[in-house]
Formats: structure tokens, C-alpha cells, sequence
């Protein structure tokens, strides 16, 4: 199975999930290389390019190829490229263009199984489609941003790319789904991936307007689960995540915290159910009583044992520590990067193993060559001279 | 909807969350996906309803979560945990495509939904197992939520308010929609895998291990320089960049200023070309260094206006901004709207419902009439009578030693075009 993918991190994410169960996904940049390459400010060294970590984590298992898809040579290109794939993953800023000027209609004519999955922020078509967008933008129309944050804090935005995680895991499921379907003797088709609407379809564990318009309920920022006032408590050495999500867990708790402390009047029933939210200093008193006695660990252990939901606040430093990832290989290193440097496997594991070792980064084209010549049949001359001319 | 997926059997043994939502999608498209209750295991989500959707006629056993999360799917009573149940479900095993899970190990192994048992069962099951830390490891059988991962993850720590340093989180959930999308992913691929091959396999997902890659890049760069990520609102390309009160404080609207030419247009809507000259806001390192001002004068500025009509001022002048929408806002989205985002389901009680839309959809029409809204164990007597073949006889006994259970509320039209046994 052959990818190309263009644009910016939804696409790639979406091709490194392919890239992963070992599709062979090519990333086709603009000559000299996406700005992303470089843009953030963690960079390291592979060979004798600097690559940000933000696009090595998008890019890792795919070949570079370069090629300016703003100039009509790029284009026809691409077009030749087109019959060597299966799937076509098209970001900003070529989806919008590519639908416009005809290039997707052209490539499905001339390719008819061939599956693009075009991605742009509220879709090709449509009164929005033109709006200017971001991460922020994104978020907020699609109701996810409201609710995220801190009780004090305002709405806040998710961190890191995760938009584009979001959008390219459903880019990619699309993309699947779409190639099933050719494999099946259908056509191809070009899949209208809008990430306002995909992030819209993530909204809320009770979904957000169903639950507004048969419960009346909007929603709000805070805390997700009201089972007990104040979630996180203090330990002796940190700070720990604490909830009662299902009530048969409180008397369980209440029991706990009796036996530690010796208060007896947490076992009242009048604590129990809807009724406790009445007492939320005296319950978050308890509480904290009980769990400033233990360490974190030792009190996710004991909380495990009684079916207590508990977890540690965790910053990135204890994530990179963390003894589940560490038993399970999921933070890898890998001999072409430099000493140290760990980034997360693909994130599902699968029996049979699906997953094969990371092919090495390389510089933007670096793959122009066997790319052109394999699958495009340039020869090394026609190369040259495009190279020259700015389109490789 | 496509259909694309028709013939497709799954067994949706899961309790709640992420992966009745995978369900959901593939019987969306197409698969006859079955889901399992007993009236001693109900699923939490049936009474995930706000305390006063009672009184608005809401059922309490009858959640929007259901309704939504579980369209399109069959629902059989059986109890797990007694012999004959297992051997039911082990017929069903024999004639499905794949069984999804999200209970932890050792619970999966005293209703025997483990994969070894399913593959002695039928060798081309897929079985996707979605558990809190994944199938193996010193965390194996501990439970969690997703909110708790987001906080074992570090993205409550990023999601935490920069000022006070007080812990955040999506509130959304939003583990379980990451552990959904790399589960569904990864069934549709397994599904074409086993059509190339005739072999199935097992997806174990680690909840931790999905909320890490979502944010990935992060971590890799703490383990390449050791320095933690700026918590909230902050952008490495634009500024200003945040949200601002607009509507005396009800609502906000975000905005992003991204090169000159935006920012420009910014200070003359706002009536502050001189911002241009002035030395805190000249330059993008100067707004930078004076954000807070730079802040708190714009949300001074849009304090009083109406939020859509300052995204769409903003939006005509090239700059991005958009309104911070609740449930209402999303309802009357007109670009949500064009996209017909939002399906209507036929419930048998509350006549036809909207949902929330697809987050894999092909552009295809949704069927007219997907039903939602059903009762437990409203299709035992299909699958176990018509499907399995069982005896009216057999199944009055098993009903009377509580094996099955089917509910007498509803019997809905459709059924049957999935039926007959398949080749096992």
C-alpha cells in the first residue's frame, strides 16, 4: 500500500498511522523543505540536518520527497505520481486550492481508485469555508474548548498538536474505510474531512447537544465528575487525582477514611449520594486527611486494592519515568537519533505485531531520486533539470 | 449511511465510553453490531442523565449517552457469567467478525472474553481490548477513567491554569475519544487485514499510551532538553493569541494575530492604529513582552460585543477568530448546519432525536431511519431464536433460568437482514 501525504500536521499524522502498519507513506514537502522542519524550537541533528521534534514525531517510517505543487510542472507531476497510490492525504494549504482549481476532479478522472481524503477546517464547501482558523478557532467552534481548562483558569486550549491528532486519526479511518471499500471492487472517492466537524463529534462524554436539547444540561469548566468536591488532594510527596465516578465507590471511600483517621461521622448515610455535595468542605477535609498519610504510590496502590479511581498529577518529567511505558517499550530510542531523545511508539500494539522498526528521518527530497525514477519514471537527467528549475 | 461495511458481524461486549463508539461508527456503516447487558450489569451509561432530565421526560435508564453512543446497534440480554451464557456467546464468536472490549483483564477473564479463548473459538476474530494501562505491565488490572489518565498522562498539568497552577482537564473525556479513534482505526484496518488474509488479530490499547501520543512531540522534547512546555493560551507563531470575554462576560470569542498584515487590521478595527507606533506593541517580540497589557486591553475592547457578529468582523478582515461555542451556538452553527452534521434518530419513546454527528463519515446520506433507544436485551429473541437457531422451547428455559433476558417494551421492524448463520 503507497501514500503520499501533503500539508500540515492532521495529514502527516494521518500518514504516520499508515506509515506505522507499514504502508510505505511518502511526505512531499515544498522544495527546500516544510517550515515545520525547523519552526519549533527543539531541534537535533540527523546528519547533517536539524529536524524539530514536532516533525519528526508526525514524520517518523515515512521517505521525503520535495515538489512545488504551486506551479503547474508540480502539479502533473503529482498527477503521474497519482497512479503509482492508493491513498492521498491533501492538508491546508492544497486542499482549499486542489478543489477549487479542479486538481482533485482531474486526479479521481484520471485515477478512479484512487481514495484522497482532503482536509481543511470546516470543510471544502460551505459558509465557513473560507474562514482564516487555528487551533484556537477550531476548538472553540466545535464546543471543545469551552469546558477545557481549570475551574479558575478560562477556556483552554489543548496542548500540543492534538487537534491535529484528533483530525488525522479520523483523516486516516476515512482513508481506511474508503480504501476497503476499493478493495471491494468500488471506486475511489474524495472524502470531505472538515476538523470543526470532527472535533464537534468529540463533544462531551454525554454528548453535548443531544444533552442540551433533551436534558437541558450545557455543560460547564470544572471538574467533570461532581462525585466528590475538589478531585485533586495532596499526598505526602505530590498530588493525586481522586474521584467517586459511580456512587458504590463512596461508602467504600468513607470506610477508608474511617479506618485511617478514626472518623466515624463520614459513615453517616446523609453523606451519601446527592446530599454530600451540601458538605464539600468537611468532605474535601476528610478526604485530604486521609491522603496526606501516604505517599502517591502508596496510596494508588491501597486505592487500587479497594477499587478507588486515583491517579497522580503527572508532569512530562514523571511520564518519561513511568513504570508501565517503561514494561511495555512504549517510549522508544532508536540508534539514528541522538542519545537520549525518546519518542512515543505507535499507540496501540497488536498480536500478531503489526509494527516494524522506524525507518531513519531523512532531509527534505532526500528520497527524490528512487521516488521520481521508481514511480514517476523520471530519468536521472529529467530529475536534474527539475531540480534546477525549483520544482524538485 | 455507505454501507460499506455490511456483513460485517461485531460484538460489542464493552461497557461505556470509547468503545461503544467505535460500535456506533461501524454500525453506522453498515456492520450489525450487538451489544450485551444484563439486568445485573447494566451499562453506566444508561444513566448517565442530569438530575433534573427527569422532569423534562428522560427516562432515567434511557440517557442521551445512549441514544447516541449505542445507535444503530442490537442489544441481547445475557449473562456472562453463567455457563450457557458463555456458550451463547461463544455461537455468536463463531459466526462474528470481531468482539470489542474495554473491561480490565482479570474481569475479561471471568466472563471468559479473553483472546485466546475467542481465537479457539472462531481463528479469524479480531478482538480489539481497550483497557486503562494495556494488557500487560505492573499496571495491568488497575482501573481507571479517562480523566484520571489525563492526569497520570501530564495533560492535566498542561491543561492547568498558568497563573495559579491549578490542575485542568478537557472535561470532555476527551482519553476515551482518543482511545476510540486509534481503536476504530485500527479494527477497520485489522477488518481489511482479514479480508487480504483470513487472519485476524488482537488490538490491545492502553489508554495511558493513546493520551501520550497525543501529545508526543511534547514529550519527546522533554526528553531531549529537559524543559517543560508554557501551560495555556501561548503560541510560538501569533500574538496575541487567546480567548476574550465578550457579551459583558457570558461568552468568549478567541483571537490570533499571525503577521503584520493581520495585526494592522486588528488595530483598526479597534480603533488603535497608533498601536502600530507605540513601543510595547510595534513588534511581535514587544507584544510578546507586554502580552498581559496587550491582553487585557482587547478583552476590554470586546467585553461588550456580541460574539459571532466580532468573529465575523474579524473573519472579513482576514484575521482568525472564533467564538467559543456551547451546545446552543452548535445547534444554530450554519456551517455545521450545510454540513447536515447533526442526524435525527428514530427513539422509540421520544419519537425523532438529534445526534452528534460522525467523526468518520464519508459524506454519505445516514440511513432515514437508524433506530436508537433501545430497551436490554430488545433483540434476544432474534439473535439467540432466529440467528442461533434456538428452540422456543430452549429459549423459555434459558429466559426462566435468567441465561437470556429480553425486554417486552419494543419490537422494532428491520430486523433479519443480517440473519442466517455464516460459514464458520
Amino acid at each position: 500500500m503507497r501514500v503520499v501525504e501533503c500539508g500540515s500536521f492532521a495529514s502527516a499524522y494521518a500518514g504516520r498511522l499508515f506509515a506505522d502498519r507499514g504502508a510505505d507513506v511518502i511526505k512531499l514537502e515544498r522544495p527546500g523543505g516544510d517550515c515545520a522542519r525547523e519552526a519549533f524550537p527543539k531541534n537535533f541533528d540527523v546528519g547533517s540536518q536539524k529536524i524539530s521534534t514536532s516533525f519528526a514525531f508526525f514524520h517518523i517510517n515515512k521517505r521525503f520527497i520535495t515538489l512545488d505543487l504551486n506551479s503547474p510542472p508540480g502539479v502533473r507531476l503529482l498527477q503521474a505520481l497519482a497512479g503509482q497510490l492508493d491513498l492521498l492525504l491533501v492538508d491546508e494549504p492544497y486542499s482549499t486550492t486542489f478543489h477549487a482549481d479542479g486538481t482533485f476532479r482531474r486526479l479521481l478522472g484520471e485515477h478512479p481508485h484512487l481514495v484522497i481524503v482532503a482536509i481543511t477546517p470546516f470543510g471544502l464547501e460551505g459558509p465557513y469555508a473560507g474562514f482564516q482558523s487555528d487551533d484556537l478557532v477550531l476548538l472553540g467552534m466545535s464546543g471543545l474548548l469551552g469546558p477545557a481548562g481549570s475551574p479558575s483558569g478560562g477556556p483552554t486550549r489543548f496542548p500540543g498538536h492534538m487537534v491535529d491528532v484528533l483530525v488525522g486519526l479520523s483523516a486516516a479511518s476515512s482513508g481506511s474505510l474508503a480504501l476497503a471499500e476499493v478493495e471491494s471492487g468500488g471506486g475511489g472517492r474524495v472524502i470531505d474531512v472538515s476538523k470543526e466537524a470532527v472535533l464537534a463529534s468529540l463533544t462531551t462524554v454525554a454528548p453535548a447537544v443531544p444533552k442540551y436539547l433533551q436534558e437541558g444540561f450545557m455543560g460547564y469548566r470544572g471538574k467533570s465528575t461532581p462525585g466528590v468536591p475538589s478531585v485533586y488532594y495532596p499526598t505526602k510527596d505530590g498530588t493525586v487525582k481522586l474521584t467517586v465516578h459511580v456512587e458504590w465507590m463512596w461508602p467504600i471511600l468513607a470506610q477508608w477514611i474511617s479506618e485511617v483517621t478514626g472518623e466515624t461521622e463520614v459513615l453517616s448515610p446523609q453523606f451519601e449520594g446527592v446530599g454530600r455535595s451540601r458538605y464539600g468542605e468537611l468532605v474535601d477535609h476528610w478526604i485530604t486527611e486521609l491522603t496526606q498519610q501516604f505517599t502517591t504510590e502508596e496510596l494508588l496502590a491501597e486505592a487500587q486494592l479497594r477499587k478507588i479511581t486515583v491517579a497522580p498529577l503527572n508532569d512530562l518529567k514523571d511520564v518519561l519515568a513511568n513504570p508501565q511505558l517503561e514494561a511495555r517499550g512504549y517510549l522508544r530510542e532508536e540508534s539514528w537519533m541522538p542519545q537520549g531523545i525518546r519518542f512515543p511508539g505507535p499507540a496501540y500494539k497488536t498480536e500478531p505485531d503489526q509494527f516494524g522498526a522506524w525507518r531513519p528521518l531523512k532531509a527534505a527530497g532526500g528520497d527524490n531520486r528512487e521516488v521520481y525514477t521508481q514511480l514517476a519514471g523520471l530519468s536521472e537527467s529529467r530529475i536534474g533539470e527539475l531540480s534546477r528549475e525549483g520544482v524538485l | 449511511m455507505t454501507g460499506l461495511l455490511d456483513g460485517v458481524r461485531v460484538l460489542d461486549a464493552a461497557g461505556q465510553l470509547g468503545v461503544p463508539w467505535i460500535g456506533r461508527h461501524l454500525a453506522h456503516h453498515g456492520a450489525e453490531v450487538v451489544t450485551f447487558e444484563s439486568s445485573r450489569f447494566l451499562p453506566k451509561i444508561r444513566s448517565y442523565v442530569q438530575p433534573n432530565a427527569v422532569e423534562r421526560g428522560v427516562q432515567p435508564d434511557d440517557s442521551t449517552s445512549l441514544t447516541d453512543w449505542h445507535s444503530g446497534k442490537l442489544s441481547i440480554g445475557l449473562d456472562l457469567t453463567k455457563a450457557e451464557g458463555q456458550e451463547i456467546f461463544d455461537s455468536l464468536v463463531r459466526i462474528s467478525d470481531m468482539v470489542l472490549t474495554n473491561r480490565l483483564p482479570r474481569a475479561s477473564v471471568a466472563i471468559g472474553v479473553t483472546y485466546e479463548r475467542l481465537l479457539a473459538v472462531n481463528p479469524a476474530i479480531i478482538m480489539l481490548h481497550n483497557t486503562s494501562y494495556g494488557l500487560h505491565g505492573p499496571y495491568k488490572d488497575n482501573g481507571a477513567f479517562g480523566d484520571h489518565i489525563e492526569a497520570m498522562s501530564g495533560m492535566s498539568h498542561l491543561l492547568r491554569d498558568h497563573r495559579t497552577n491549578e490542575p485542568g482537564s478537557s472535561n470532555t473525556l476527551i482519553v476515551d475519544y482518543l482511545a476510540g479513534l486509534h481503536g476504530l482505526f485500527a479494527v477497520l484496518e485489522a477488518l481489511r487485514e482479514q479480508r487480504r488474509t483470513g487472519h485476524g488479530q488482537l488490538i490491545d490499547i492502553s489508554m495511558l499510551e493513546v493520551a501520550v501520543s497525543s501529545i508526543g512531540e511534547l514529550v519527546a522534547e522533554m526528553s531531549l532538553s529537559g524543559e517543560a512546555p508554557e501551560a495555556g493560551n501561548v503560541s510560538l507563531e501569533a500574538v496575541p493569541y487567546g480567548v476574550y470575554p465578550c457579551d459583558e462576560g457570558d461568552k468568549d470569542c478567541s483571537i490570533s494575530v499571525y503577521n503584520e498584515e493581520q495585526w494592522v487590521a486588528l488595530c483598526e478595527e479597534m480603533d488603535r492604529s497608533h498601536w502600530a507606533n507605540e513601543p510595547r506593541f510595534a513588534s511581535p517580540g514587544a507584544r510578546r513582552r507586554n502580552r498581559a497589557d496587550l491582553d487585557s486591553e482587547i478583552g476590554e475592547w470586546t467585553y461588550h460585543q456580541k460574539p459571532h457578529a466580532l468573529m465575523y468582523r474579524l473573519q472579513r478582515k482576514g484575521i482568525p477568530a472564533g467564538v467559543v461555542q456551547n451546545a446552543l451556538d452548535m445547534v444554530q452553527d450554519p456551517q455545521l448546519s450545510f454540513r447536515r452534521f447533526f442526524p435525527t434518530y428514530s427513539h422509540p419513546a421520544k419519537g425523532g432525536v438529534i445526534g452528534t454527528g460522525l467523526a468518520v463519515n464519508l459524506g454519505d446520506p445516514e440511513p432515514s431511519a437508524l433506530r436508537t433507544g433501545f430497551s436490554m436485551g430488545q433483540d434476544t429473541e432474534y439473535l439467540v431464536g432466529e440467528l442461533l437457531g434456538r428452540s422456543d422451547e430452549e429459549m423459555q428455559r434459558l429466559m426462566a433460568e435468567g441465561v437470556i433476558e429480553a425486554s417486552p417494551l419494543q419490537h422494532w421492524p428491520g430486523l433479519g437482514q443480517h440473519s442466517g448463520q455464516r460459514d464458520s
